[in-house]
């Protein structure tokens, strides 16, 4: 009772955040593991079938292309996307002054356009023939490129997108990095004579390393929720989604297709788990060598 | 700077100045940022160079650089405007962004309030749990929270569309990060002078934490007016439809809407986020900085 009565104040004034949390994020999570191994369309009583759902998943040929898609976007988007920011970075880090502000600002400025926008201005500026970019392209002499069209050019399209809007969100990240190293150590190296090129390789960059990690796994989990830009570009809809040879196929379409279009909750609900082993996957990982870093 | 010799140390100022200007890296360097600055700012300068074009110019072989016509941009917005659908879907959004942004300050900053100057059993497990939030990507949960707003009847509705995403593990870990700058003496003095704990809150914990939630609250705006999957399921009649269900809509395949207008909607619908970015750049860039400081 005494316990109770001294902290009941502070267990009240939580429950507002954690009903809502247990309802909303903890409840739906429990909810769709179970509902995984379950037949159910959303309108009957879900009746449960084991793994079949898992075994379905892995044999059926959209869940195949949108996870190679993934893969293969993760493969391209990663190592580019921490390339182009930590240049960007390191060149707003040599301004000072009101320049330094100013990149940083202008940079960042296409992050504030949202998801949806972005990706409908890309549209329209990606247009075959007549769009900008194609424009452009054509008056350097090079070719047509149908973006929206060529399941290769496809994957490029939304790359191009969340390129142009991810950069400057990791660049004000890495930023931040190298201005919390030392400045002692640039001034010792230079002392030494150290150029510009030669601090950047043997200082900024081995002390950014944690940094440049946590990019790496915002990275990973923002790409394995891909959806806004994909949907979008390829013109999907419940029924449809990917465009020609789904080469814009991203797993959470292809769930929201399931789900919706085909009324497979449970299928849909597998999806989403496995989704979840992914991050899960890669955040076990990142503590994994976190600690092992540390151990060093 | 030569102490010795003043007239030579003039002459040596102005030919550093000559070799600076010269210098491969500075050069590099300008030309560099120039290119980025360019391809960052062109897809946002390029739909203001559009809009405010004669029509027809929205996709063109040879394209012009400059905008040429304020009434023509004018005359595509009011089109757009008058089209019913356009202004009641950006209501939409700012009504379904202001109960979001309550919903939340309220709940995230009550919590964020126990967990940054309180202990209580069971303190440290609880966040924890709550941090998960920001782990789990919201595309794994949005089925089944769907299932949960159909049993709630709360589809096509603003509840339906705001509710679910007050609690906020984001905004709680950010209040919580300032609120434990705020001195526990402060806390205990009030309360031997007998204030009671939502007193203690509402009259020295928030006042103290204005930054903390007003970032929050321009963090949560940005988020909200671009947020698409959620809307997308939830609010699925034209009459709810947010600002980004509809910019969608109206370029899918089954609208037909003229990309000269089309291209107006776009530039409207950019108009708020960049605003608030421009005048409140500081909170959101900040916030996003220290996120990197911290890993």
């Amino acid at each position: 009772m005494k316990f109770l009565r001294k902290y009941s104040k502070n267990y009240f004034f939580l429950l507002p955040f954690f009903l809502l949390f247990g309802v909303f994020f903890l409840w739906p999570i429990v909810f769709g593991i179970g509902a995984s191994f379950t037949k159910w369309n959303g309108v009957h009583t879900p009746s449960f079938i084991g793994i079949d759902n898992y075994a379905g998943l892995i044999q059926s040929p959209s869940f195949t292309k949108g996870m190679h898609n993934l893969f293969l976007y993760i493969l391209i988007a990663i190592p580019l996307g921490v390339f182009i920011a930590l240049i960007i970075a390191l060149l707003v880090n040599q301004f000072k002054g009101f320049w330094h502000q100013f990149f940083r600002a202008a940079f960042f400025m296409p992050f504030v356009i949202p998801l949806f926008l972005a990706a409908a201005i890309w549209r329209w500026m990606l247009t075959p023939e007549f769009g900008i970019v194609n424009v452009i392209i054509k008056s350097l002499g090079g070719p047509d490129i149908k973006w929206l069209t060529n399941p290769t050019a496809m994957l490029f399209a939304v790359l191009i997108v969340d390129m142009w809007r991810a950069a400057g969100f990791n660049m004000v990240i890495l930023l931040a990095g190298i201005k919390a190293i030392p400045s002692e150590y640039h001034e010792a190296a230079k002392v030494d004579g150290a150029s510009t090129i030669q601090q950047i390789f043997y200082i900024t960059l081995p002390l950014l390393e944690p940094v440049i990690f946590l990019v790496v796994v915002n990275a990973f989990i923002s790409i394995i929720q891909m959806f806004d830009v994909p949907w979008l570009l390829s013109r999907a809809d419940y029924n449809t989604q990917g465009g020609p040879q789904q080469g814009m196929l991203f797993p959470v379409m292809d769930m929201l297709g399931t789900a919706f279009g085909k009324q497979r909750y449970g299928e849909a609900s597998t999806y989403a788990v496995v989704l979840l082993g992914l991050a899960l996957l890669i955040t076990v990982i990142q503590f994994a060598i976190r600690r092992l870093y540390a151990k060093r | 700077m030569n102490i010795l010799s003043h007239g030579s140390a003039k002459r040596s100022t102005f030919s550093r100045i000559l070799r600076n200007m010269l210098n491969l890296e500075v050069i590099v360097r300008w030309v560099l940022a120039i290119f980025f600055l360019v391809i960052a700012i062109f897809p946002i300068y390029w739909l203001f160079n559009v809009v405010f074009s004669p029509p027809g110019t929205a996709v063109a072989i040879t394209p012009r650089l400059f905008p040429t016509s304020f009434s023509d941009g004018m005359v595509k917005i009011q089109q757009i405007l008058a089209k019913g659908p356009f202004l009641k879907a950006t209501m939409t959004s700012f009504v379904y962004a202001y109960f979001q942004i309550a919903g939340m300050l309220l709940v995230t900053s009550l919590a964020a309030y126990e967990f940054s100057l309180f202990d209580f059993p069971g303190k440290n497990v609880l966040f924890t749990l709550a941090l998960t939030g920001m782990m789990v990507p919201l595309a794994v949960t949005i089925i089944p929270m769907f299932r949960v707003v159909v049993a709630l009847k709360w589809v096509n509705t603003m509840a339906g569309l705001a509710v679910p995403g007050m609690a906020s593990a984001l905004s709680l870990f950010i209040i919580k990060q300032l609120m434990e700058d705020i001195p526990r003496e402060l806390i205990e003095a009030a309360e031997i002078d007998g204030a009671s704990h939502f007193r203690i809150y509402w009259n020295i914990v928030l006042p103290q934490s204005i930054n903390a939630l007003l970032t929050v609250s321009i963090l949560t705006f940005v988020y909200v007016w671009g947020s698409f999957l959620w809307p997308l399921i939830v609010s699925n009649k034209p009459d709810g439809y947010t600002i980004s269900v509809l910019v969608a809509s109206l370029s899918g395949t089954t609208a037909y809407t003229p990309i000269d207008q089309l291209v107006a909607a776009y530039f409207l619908a950019a108009i708020p986020p960049v605003l608030v970015y421009i005048f409140l750049q500081r909170f959101i860039v900040d916030s996003v900085a220290r996120s990197g400081i911290k890993g």
